[in-house]
């Protein structure tokens, strides 16, 4: 008669198993977190070895109806250039605003708008993004702001890939040298 | 212990699933709820897909399994996985679902809509859970028992093209595969694997044993008005070490019944080049086995389960067997008496007129007969409540039971024994697979 119920009671347990696995996950990832925050906060804008869930946390939390792509780390570009009073000179030579090449990736395409301002990466903005479905979107707004944030760290297109979304990083990856190539 | 290892086995399996979603997991995905849901629902996914992998391999006749733990118990065990693979699989479609409308704020035909649209194989994996669903459906008990065997067996089988179908997806817009080569190979060769243990003991190997035995029908018997003897010979049948109590697998080659192989216990190990099943009409193929022509050839696989005398450690035994239960009851009663064992044969029957075998259970030596013919609703008792057990076999608590029936007298009949003091019983399920 228990045998009835084994294969309920089985997933039941496999489900609680689940559960128990993403928790432990969790807990190890914002432990992670916590403990590498000090870090990036000592030195914003030097430090090669930035968390990667730091920033998630910040825009997720500073743009929440992130729907629209853009949705660049403004909070981490204030603290990053110290010449952000000087957005209004676009057209001096350390200025410029270029667009990348659109990448085509088994998601959709990936284009970026890039910002310079005296000669720095200031901003990454999206123009275009995967968004086909739900998990696309939900994957993305994680990614790109982790993957603008380290653009502006690195100051260059020698970014780390997203785990997770590893397709869309390298979209984002060859746009951005596209677009860092076409300024020259 | 087989069991434990093979349980032990497969959990080991699972954590190892488990490990391989720690590694590739989006390392921030509680940054948002749609984001964890998503996660969720995909280790959800991934361990469904293994349990699938777990499922059939279980039922895949590899030597090591049947060994340790006896096809019945793993056809039990499938089940269960079964229903549990069932349920994680509306899960994780529930969980991706509810994580996509999170992300896009769409209804959820609009998400259902935009995930076909985006990922590779959606329609695959959606064809290939309908069919899961439709099995799981005529698997579960009362469905089952309302469809024809054959019906049963083909839905099933389709199975297999719903497994491919769904792995599709997987590998191809699985998180933890796409740009992950590593998990990617170990999981398509966890795939390849389980396909290749089924095609090699489920289909190659029985055909090579058919070619090498060329299993023959001799004679048909009839047993009683609902129960008949089928005697099927072949070549050096003795070395496949069939003991009495176990089960084959059997696919007669004839138009009618070349389409399913069924499970019938052995009413007599082999013995000269011939072995005997002794079937009851219960369906549609079974009661057809009258119809069996001498000289038809049969692919015959096994020898399955673990029923047999060597379980036995006291000498002193009960064997229960309910209808068409007394054929590896009475080859098992045969074997006991052959090692000077004694033994109380218990043989319940609806009609008197349907039991079989009797003579060859009676006159074996150091072996009683207790004949207990009737419907419970006529008879207004049930001969296998404890009460009746006892006084049927007052030392009863002293013997080791063997029991082979339909599931409820099994259920009563266990029931009893517990009641009783029987410490050890060996039971044998007919409603198998």
């Amino acid at each position: 008669m228990t045998r009835r119920w084994r294969g309920t009671a089985l997933f039941g347990v496999v489900l609680a198993s689940l559960g128990a696995a993403l928790w432990a996950k969790t807990t190890s990832a914002e432990s992670a977190t916590v403990a590498e925050k000090p870090k990036t906060s000592q030195s914003p804008s030097s430090s090669a070895s930035a968390s990667k869930t730091k920033p998630s946390s910040s825009t997720s939390s500073s743009s929440s109806p992130s729907r629209s792509p853009n949705s660049s780390p403004s909070s981490t570009s204030a603290s990053t250039s110290p010449t952000s009073s000087a957005t209004a000179s676009a057209t001096s030579p350390g200025n410029a605003v270029v667009d990348g090449n659109a990448v085509d990736t088994p998601y959709g395409p990936v284009e970026v708008e890039v910002t310079w301002q005296s000669g720095s990466i200031t901003k990454v903005d999206l123009l275009q993004y995967p968004s086909g479905s739900g998990r696309d979107i939900a994957i993305n707004q994680y990614a790109l702001p982790i993957l603008a944030q380290e653009v502006i760290q690195s100051q260059s297109a020698q970014i780390n890939t997203v785990s997770g979304a590893t397709f869309t990083s390298i979209g984002y990856i060859q746009s951005l040298q596209s677009a860092i190539d076409k300024k020259g | 212990m087989g069991r434990i290892a093979l349980r032990t086995l497969i959990t080991l399996g699972g954590i190892g699933v488990l490990a391989l979603w720690w590694t590739g997991a989006i390392p921030g995905f509680t940054a948002t709820p749609a984001l964890t849901v998503t996660t969720f629902g995909e280790l959800v996914g991934l361990i469904a897909g293994y349990l699938v992998c777990v499922q059939v391999l279980l039922i895949a006749r590899i030597p090591w399994f049947e060994r340790g733990v006896g096809l019945d118990r793993l056809v039990s065990w499938h089940r269960s996985v079964g229903t549990t693979v069932i349920f994680l699989v509306m899960t994780h479609i529930a969980f991706m679902m509810l994580g996509g409308m999170l992300a896009d704020g769409k209804n959820p035909v609009g998400e259902y809509i935009s995930i076909l649209s985006a990922y590779q194989d959606m329609w695959w994996a959606t064809i290939g859970t309908l069919v899961f669903f439709v099995v799981g459906l005529t698997s579960a008990r009362l469905l089952k028992s309302l469809l024809p065997y054959e019906w049963w067996y083909w839905i099933h089988v389709t199975t297999y093209i719903a497994i491919f179908l769904t792995f599709l997806h997987q590998v191809s817009s699985g998180t933890n595969f796409v740009a992950h080569p590593v998990p990617r190979a170990i999981w398509i060769l966890m795939y390849v694997g389980t396909a290749l243990c089924v095609v090699w003991w489920r289909a190659l190997l029985p055909l090579v044993r058919f070619a090498r035995h060329d299993w023959t029908v001799a004679t048909v018997v009839p047993e009683s008005p609902r129960a008949v003897s089928v005697w099927i010979k072949g070549n050096d049948i003795e070395d496949l070490g069939i003991r009495a109590g176990n089960f084959m697998m059997f696919r007669f080659l004839t138009w009618r019944h070349i389409w399913s192989a069924h499970p019938y216990s052995i009413s007599a190990p082999p013995y000269q080049g011939h072995l005997r099943i002794t079937v009851a009409d219960l369906g549609n193929h079974s009661g057809a086995l009258r119809d069996i022509r001498p000289g038809t050839k049969v692919i015959v696989e096994g020898p399955h389960g673990s029923f047999t005398a060597e379980r036995a450690k006291r000498q002193q035994l009960v064997l229960i067997a309910g209808g068409a239960g007394i054929g590896p009851i009475a080859a098992l009663a045969r074997d006991f008496a052959g090692r000077g064992f004694n033994s109380v044969v218990i043989y319940r029957a609806r009609d008197v007129d349907d039991m079989a075998l009797l003579d060859e259970v009676r006159g074996l030596p150091g072996t009683r007969l207790i004949v207990a013919p009737g419907r419970r609703s006529d008879l207004g008792f049930d001969p296998l409540a404890p009460e009746h057990l006892s006084s049927l076999v007052p030392d009863i608590r002293g013997r080791e039971a063997f029991l082979c029936g339909p599931e409820p007298m099994m259920d009563t009949a266990t029931h009893s024994l517990h009641a009783l003091g029987v410490r050890r019983i060996h039971a044998e399920e007919m409603s198998f697979a």
